[in-house]
């Protein structure tokens, strides 16, 4: 079993003003791009409530039919999160790690070397309420979680 | 002043298999791809440290726009930051919302956070970073 993956984010801002006779742009780009050459994957699904739900990566399975073994902890971990309409992922235990998305708007972080501990905690996944955007009754959200172990 | 951006993330993994004659692939892809029209956006580079780190007020920051007027934001809607070696950034005390190490950038979403001032922390050391927010309209 081999994984090769790539990650990239892009953010491009264009800031444009116009006044008599004159014309001003200001440009702001973000970006980074990853090729990983051997990596394990594991992908996560579900529906949360107001209530945490731990996220449940023992079910997925490689190319080769088995079940991905998360029994150690590489030097570099990567996180995706998506959730719509809206939710957060909390790492708690670990790292005191949050990440937030909504619309399916994806949120990645970097778990970079030596800050997880050989048996994690679980990552919980809960909505949000009581706040600016929460999620509409009767709160409830789907969620995606990804996540990367590089060699 | 009129702000139009895009916002693409995509991540595309390709698990191989080989047994025999037989080849087996299993393809995990996620992606997303926002267009933010309107609003304020604002850029903060510099270098912070281990220790103390750096406290970002989004509504002071010296960033000006197009027009050439501060920008200033009383709410965060998305945040990206990029840090070498790498940094962490975080609400006020709160939760750590993202890290970044090596020049990658990592963005997340912002809902009810509270407190919009975010501290950049070095991961070890001192590290550079680059902190963008988005606050629609």
């Amino acid at each position: 079993m081999a994984v090769s993956g790539t990650i990239n984010v892009n953010l491009s801002a264009l800031d444009t003003y116009t006044t008599d006779g004159v014309d001003s742009e200001k440009k702001v780009v973000l970006s980074s791009s990853d090729n990983l050459s051997s990596a394990v994957v594991a992908v996560a699904s579900g529906t949360c409530g107001t209530t945490a739900v731990s996220v449940d990566f023992s079910e997925f399975r490689g190319a080769d039919g088995e079940l991905v073994s998360w029994d150690s902890y590489p030097s570099s971990t990567r996180i995706a999160f998506a959730a719509s309409p809206s939710a957060q992922l909390d790492w708690d235990n670990v790292i005191n790690l949050r990440l937030t998305s909504r619309n399916n708007d994806v949120a990645i972080t970097s778990l970079p070397l030596g800050t997880l501990p050989l048996s994690p905690g679980p990552m919980e996944v809960k909505t949000i309420v009581g706040f600016g955007f929460p999620a509409p009754e009767p709160y409830t959200a789907s969620y995606t979680v990804v996540m990367l172990k590089e060699a | 002043m009129a702000i139009s951006a895009t916002v693409n993330i995509s991540g595309s993994f390709l698990d191989s298999y080989e047994s025999g004659a037989i080849t087996s692939f299993k393809k995990s892809h996620l992606e997303s791809a926002e267009t933010l029209t309107g609003g304020n956006v604002i850029v903060v580079t510099g270098t912070t440290d281990d220790s103390g780190g750096v406290t970002i007020d989004p509504s002071d920051t010296g960033f000006r726009n197009a027009a050439g007027e501060e920008v200033s934001l009383d709410d965060v809607d998305r945040i990206l930051v990029t840090g070498n070696p790498g940094v962490t950034a975080r609400f006020g005390t709160g939760a750590v919302i993202l890290k970044a190490v090596g020049g990658r950038v990592a963005a997340t979403c912002c809902i009810g956070a509270g407190d919009k001032n975010v501290k950049i922390t070095s991961l070890s050391g001192t590290s550079t970073y680059t902190l963008l927010m988005w606050q629609g309209d």
